[in-house]
């Protein structure tokens, strides 16, 4: 039998190119703003706010591709799970790279020795996890691998944790009042951060259907 | 014979119960089963067109059959009110049950059983008569005489059809003067003037414009309350649009013998079957990559 519909095809590989684009940058940038912030390289700053318009421009073109596949093609199963999950992951991933630019603007204004030590390891560990977490994320998305949602979500528990004893941390006084305010915020974007990886995965058990991954 | 007929019909159990009520919604789980058929094969002469089939069709349910050319689903829906029995050396292996009666029992009537389950064809058939015979053709072969029953009857069922609106002016008309949509829709309202318990319908709409289609389709949602439907279409959209469960059939080749026949490849929910079907060769068909 001969294959059909190759040119939807193309569209669709498009679509998923754009979107793995996404994840590598958010996956790339998230280790540059830990280590901007820790060491107040502010060089990256620039960087960071370069891709975040990059990233802002793909997420309407994608938007556009996908609602013109929607709207042609007439997709249905696994063509019509994945147009549905780009549409609702695609702003995830904009959000969370918008948060991972927040924390590094944050080397700015912070110089890695303002910190004590306890919170710096903890924004180390914070860092590492999400960065980690969000690999998985993404593997979970290139794969259709629906059983990374569970495993993300008992990591988050970690994540809120470490989030807790941050605060706790910047809660002790032990820092200038300027610091803690900016390190509150930056504890806060990390733990969201968390979040945004496990409802990505999430979306991944319904891209993924009840197949077992390809 | 009629009386013997008149036999074997009450052999063939029509739910009052379920005829009376309207349905209930098609949600959760399967109502009262009307068709199962159980490793059905049907054949041409030596040629086997359709390899152990079995399905359940439910009550008050639209259930589409669906799948390419040569897949047997038109056959499949000609097992279900024996209307292969009309086809030289055709025969069928295997059971149908009808409301737990077999169909292909010896004292079963296919007459019998085509009263109870009727037929609308691909193509719209209006006999060469006025729309008012059209549709009394069958209640007065039945044995309807009265005047003032058959004109009740055919306002019932034209309206049944959503055609009375277009036609009350001009009943004695021919029914060949008729649009193609309207056509169908008075084949509709002859199917249904004999009160069958199920309407087989053979792609109903194929030869139909979009809004004729629209037509088809509404009056196929509206009187699902009261028949159980099951319908042939190449239009994966429709099957959509209203059907309950959706059966996709293929053609199975064996490269040895070099012959063909069709299977039944995946029966379920239709939102399933077009959301997530398990079959891969389902989804290759639904998503129109193969076939």
């Amino acid at each position: 039998m001969a294959e059909h519909r190759q040119e939807f095809q193309q569209e669709l590989e498009a679509i998923e190119a754009r979107v793995i684009e996404m994840f590598g940058m958010l996956a790339e940038d998230l280790g540059r703003a830990t280590d901007a912030l820790l060491t107040g390289n502010n060089e990256a700053v620039k960087l960071l706010a370069e891709r975040q318009k990059v990233i802002e421009a793909l997420y309407p073109e994608i938007e556009s591709l996908v609602n013109r596949a929607i709207l042609l093609q007439a997709p249905v199963a696994s063509d019509l799970r994945f147009l549905l999950s780009v549409l609702r992951i695609v702003p995830e991933l904009e959000r969370s790279h918008a948060l991972v630019e927040h924390i590094a603007r944050r080397a700015d204004h912070i110089l890695g020795n303002d910190l004590s030590p306890r919170s710096r390891g903890l924004v180390e560990r914070m860092g590492a996890l999400v960065s980690d977490m969000w690999r998985q994320a993404s593997d979970a998305w290139y794969r259709r691998d629906s059983s990374v949602a569970p495993e993300l979500a008992e990591r988050d528990q970690e994540l809120d944790d470490l989030h807790e004893s941050l605060i706790g941390e910047l809660a002790s006084g032990g820092m200038a009042i300027p610091v803690t305010m900016e390190m509150t915020l930056v504890a806060r974007f990390y733990e969201r951060l968390g979040d945004h990886a496990v409802i990505v995965a999430r979306r991944v058990v319904y891209l993924a259907g009840s197949q077992p991954p390809e | 014979m009629e009386e013997s007929e008149q036999k074997v019909a009450t052999n063939l159990p029509r739910s009052e119960v379920a005829a009376a009520q309207p349905a209930q919604s098609s949600g959760a789980g399967a109502g009262t089963e009307v068709f199962g058929a159980k490793k059905v094969s049907c054949y041409y002469g030596s040629f086997r067109a359709v390899t152990d089939v079995s399905l359940h069709i439910y009550e008050h349910e639209i259930t589409a059959f669906i799948g390419p050319s040569g897949c047997g689903k038109t056959t499949v829906l000609r097992t279900l009110n024996r209307m292969n029995d009309l086809v030289p050396g055709a025969h069928v292996k295997g059971d149908v049950e009808y409301r737990g009666v077999s169909l292909y029992g010896k004292n079963v009537s296919p007459i019998a059983v085509r009263r109870r389950i009727g037929m609308v064809f691909q193509k719209p058939n209006p006999f060469p008569k006025s729309i008012y015979d059209n549709v009394a053709y069958g209640p007065r072969i039945n044995g309807e005489r009265n005047k003032g029953k058959l004109t009740e009857i055919v306002e019932r069922s034209l309206r049944q059809a959503a055609l009375w609106d277009e036609v009350k002016d001009r009943l004695n008309n021919s029914g060949l003067g008729l649009s193609g949509g309207q056509a169908q829709r008075l084949c509709i309202a002859r199917t249904l003037a004999v009160e069958p318990d199920v309407v087989l319908m053979d792609e109903p709409c194929s030869a139909l414009d979009p809004i004729a289609t629209a037509a088809i389709e509404d009056l196929m949602r509206d009187i699902k309350q009261r028949y159980t439907i099951v319908i042939v279409t190449h239009n994966m959209q429709q099957a959509t649009r209203v059907s309950d469960r959706t059966a996709f059939f293929s053609v199975l080749r064996n490269e040895e013998s070099d012959t063909r026949t069709g299977v039944l490849v995946e029966y379920g929910r239709t939102q399933q079957i077009f959301e997530d079907p398990n079959d891969p060769r389902t989804k290759a068909y639904v998503t129109g990559r193969m076939g």
